[in-house]
């Protein structure tokens, strides 16, 4: 009956106002909106070609058959190349040397360049669909090259003209064999959902992450507040024992965050159509067990602060660099593997490697059993640090 | 003037005193952007060491060649090569491996008909057969060689399938790995073509000149380094786009916006605990005290910047633009960011409430705006919506700054941030009139 009384007086504190609301769940979906939009360019692996190609003013004075071949195999390559003849800091500007097709022909090396805009962020799509081109025609020139050496060493091109004729029309066979090619890659997905996961998938398991700390972490600054204002003291004059009312501080939390959680991934699904259904079981076993690692935390860290504003200042920084640091921001396949390594020294590393499964290939609880091993791992480790330091709450 | 430095400098003793505003001010910010700093390898996004696994059924050369080829990409690529399929999927089924190549049989066949024709038809190993070998075959094997190569010119067999078993769990490293084949079988497959292109050529320019055919070696390969084409990135002004310097600037402003809110509430504070309807009886007049309350978090918040500008520059290399226009930007921005403050602290009822609404404001400003990934990535209604925020000018006018804009390309940015900033502190300026009537 106690405990059931300081878990609802938890709750009618927390939702005292119309702004609980707004922190519980209306950020968190604005956030996951907000993010999982931010994320879609970096998400989008599907082939399907560029709905709007990349423009590149192109300058170059050089009407050559290889300038000409170059420009359009820049096309093939997802760019808009149009010649232009004075440009601005504002666009792509690909300067092709005047003497390139000579050169070339001629044996000799040239450098092409690329002069992006100042703080451009697609850079480095253009530069590689560049090098895409310089590979294609490249390698066209390379092996007209040598055919023109074979033909020479044959007696078979005597004259300048002779060798020119003899390098164009290999090169141009060889440039047309890339229309036909004799291997195609397919990829084929690993068993799990029809659709690969999106930017919104990523970011709905990430931002719930981010939000469900800040709140179970909050357990700290509740027992700050109170040991601050004198409240948890008059409750132990009372005929109420410390672990009843520890425990049912712990319980009232836990159940907070189990309930955000659940929020988060219904307005995920309902809002977003992110498919956190179709491993239930998993979703709420790998969410209880972060739970309990992210409430144990807060323990461990409430005698640790003295006021009510360092422990919401701890709290709300340690919450946003551990999902910065563990995936929760953005996927950590796309991070160094000395970062990976760091990132799995906490919890939020682990929640969201279960997550990602789940929400990826429809993981089942057997294929998360790991991460659930090391989360309860976590919640025991930092259980043990906060019960053992919990008497100094009693003030 | 002396009270209205007395009360601006007891707000920044206040800000600055208080170590869990400290934290949130200063090592917050600096923290996550030397995180993003190590997501991002310092400027770009740094995938490394994807792990791939290639199971090999060709017993041709072209397979092989493949497989060495993939090797030569570390450290992007950690290549393994395996002889248990069943095995490999499962690892890619598991997360282990982000995916797996299946190089198929007759991938050599496929990429170069022609040398298995010559080896079923005349027994000679095209991959190794020296030019002699060629030259000394009898007429009626080099009339049969002719054929061959036509055939296999006009009749092409269909293009066989090299499968990527991708992991679901790593759509971009999986996509990566898609390029790179790709980019490897059109080397291989423009290399015989182009090889083939020449042999044809020279067997009719041998007949031309009235010689006897004769097929010599093959002349060579394509690799990725022998290319004579090559690309070279400049940027006219500033720098080329980073992630470093781009957060640097971001995390400064997502957590400027914390500090603002929260001296706003401490405002409130005051009003709640007396001390602000105390000062009011004192010979100083509300909007004195309401400057110097709003001077105070004006200050705090620069002061705030320019530590998080000087720390980022030294400690990472961050580059925010040329001093002398990132000066008057912070100023401006401050100034922009204290007028959100005021708004709130104005319409706000009591402390809790200014703390909470200035926290969703600052979170929202931040993740509409841009904060946590490049802004061109947002869509345009989210990117014009933002402009309401200070994060979304304040990350325009750096963005500008760090590309080396000059001062007349700054001025729409200035101006619009100049412009916002009015708007807040008019509309705050009726609030604080109706709270202090």
């Amino acid at each position: 009956m106690k405990l059931w009384t300081l878990v609802r007086n938890t709750f009618l504190r927390e939702f005292d106002s119309a702004t609980s609301l707004l922190f519980f769940a209306i950020l968190p979906l604005a956030f996951t909106l907000a993010v999982g939009a931010g994320m879609r360019p970096m998400m989008d692996v599907s082939e399907a070609p560029r709905e709007t190609p990349i423009p590149v003013e192109v300058i170059t004075e050089d009407a050559g058959t290889l300038s000409t071949a170059f420009v359009a195999t820049l096309h093939e390559m997802g760019l808009r190349p149009h010649t232009v003849l004075t440009t601005t800091d504002e666009a792509f500007v690909l300067e092709i040397p005047p003497d390139f097709s000579a050169r070339l022909e001629a044996g000799a090396e040239v450098t092409v360049t690329l002069h992006a805009p100042p703080m451009e962020q697609k850079t480095q799509v253009v530069e590689q669909a560049i090098k895409a081109a310089c590979g294609r025609v490249g390698g066209a020139v390379l092996i007209a090259r040598m055919g023109v050496d074979q033909a020479t060493n044959a007696g078979l091109t005597s004259t300048e003209a002779s060798r020119r004729q003899f390098f164009h029309t290999v090169l141009a066979e060889t440039l047309a064999s890339a229309e036909h090619p004799s291997a195609i890659v397919e990829v084929r997905w690993s068993p799990g959902r029809t659709d690969l996961p999106s930017g919104a998938a990523q970011s709905s398991a990430g931002q719930m992450v981010t939000w469900v700390q800040i709140t179970l972490l909050s357990v700290a600054v509740i027992f700050v507040e109170e040991r601050a204002h004198g409240t948890l003291q008059r409750l132990l004059i009372t005929p109420t024992r410390w672990a009843t009312i520890l425990g049912g501080k712990l319980l009232a939390h836990l159940l907070l965050g189990l309930t955000q959680m659940a929020v988060l991934i219904v307005g995920g699904e309902l809002l977003f159509r992110i498919g956190w259904g179709r491993s239930p079981l998993a979703v709420a076993f790998v969410s209880t067990a972060f739970a309990l690692a992210m409430l144990s935390m807060g323990l461990a860290l409430a005698p640790l602060v003295k006021t009510r504003g360092q422990a919401s200042s701890m709290t709300l920084g340690l919450a946003l660099a551990m999902a910065a640091l563990g995936g929760a921001w953005w996927p950590l396949e796309i991070t160094p593997p000395l970062y990976r390594q760091v990132a799995h020294l906490l919890p939020t590393a682990w929640v969201m490697d279960a997550y990602v499964a789940i929400l990826a290939r429809e993981a089942p609880l057997s294929a998360v059993l790991p991460q659930i091993g090391v989360l309860v791992g976590f919640a025991s480790l930092f259980a043990t640090i906060g019960v053992g330091l919990a008497g100094r709450l009693r003030g | 003037m002396r009270k209205l430095w007395i009360l601006t400098w007891k707000s920044v003793r206040l800000a600055f005193r208080d170590r869990g505003a400290v934290v949130m001010m200063l090592i917050l910010p600096l923290v996550l952007t030397l995180i993003i700093a190590a997501a991002f390898g310092g400027g770009r996004a740094s995938l490394s060491d994807i792990p791939v696994l290639v199971v090999n059924y060709d017993d041709g050369s072209f397979g092989e060649a493949l497989i060495q080829a993939l090797v030569d990409t570390a450290p992007l690529l950690a290549v393994t090569p395996t002889a248990d399929e069943a095995a490999a999927r499962a690892q890619v089924d598991t997360g282990e491996a982000a995916a797996l190549v299946i190089i198929p049989a007759g991938l050599s066949e496929h990429i170069f008909p022609f040398a298995t024709m010559v080896r079923e038809n005349l027994g000679l190993d095209l991959y190794t057969a020296s030019g002699d070998a060629l030259e000394a075959l009898p007429p009626e094997q080099q009339q049969l060689l002719g054929q061959l190569y036509y055939q296999a010119q006009t009749a092409p067999p269909s293009p066989v399938t090299v499968e990527i078993y991708g992991g679901r769990e790593w759509p971009i490293s999986v996509a990566t790995v898609r390029g790179i084949v790709r980019g490897i079988l059109e080397r291989m497959h423009m290399t015989v073509q182009g090889v083939t292109a020449v042999m044809g050529t020279l067997i009719q320019a041998q007949v031309a000149a009235g010689q006897k055919p004769q097929v010599g070696p093959p002349p060579g390969a394509v690799t990725a380094t022998s290319l004579p084409i090559h690309v070279t990135v400049v940027v006219p002004r500033g720098r080329a786009f980073s992630w470093l310097d781009y957060s640097a600037v971001s995390m400064a402003l997502f957590s400027l916006m914390f500090t603002i809110a929260a001296g706003g509430r401490a405002l409130l504070e005051e009003d709640e605990r007396g001390t602000l309807p105390r000062l009011l009886v004192t010979p100083t007049s509300a909007p004195i005290i309401i400057i110097g309350e709003m001077g105070g978090i004006a200050l705090t918040g620069l002061l705030q910047m320019v530590f998080l500008w000087a720390a980022t520059t030294i400690l990472i290399d961050a580059w925010w633009g040329p001093p002398l226009g990132v000066a008057p930007a912070l100023v401006g921005l401050v100034l922009c960011a204290t007028g959100m403050g005021a708004l709130i602290t104005a319409w706000s009822r009591t402390p809790r409430q200014a703390g909470a609404i200035g926290m969703a404001i600052s979170l929202i400003g931040a993740a509409f705006s841009g904060s946590f990934f490049p802004r061109s990535y947002l869509p345009a209604w989210m990117r014009h919506l933002s402009l309401i925020t200070p994060n979304a000018w304040g990350i325009e006018l750096f963005s500008h700054l760090q590309s080396g804009a000059t001062f007349i390309e700054l001025l729409p940015w200035l101006g619009g941030m100049a412009g916002i900033t009015a708007l807040y502190f008019i509309v705050a300026l009726v609030g604080f009139r109706r709270r202090f009537a």
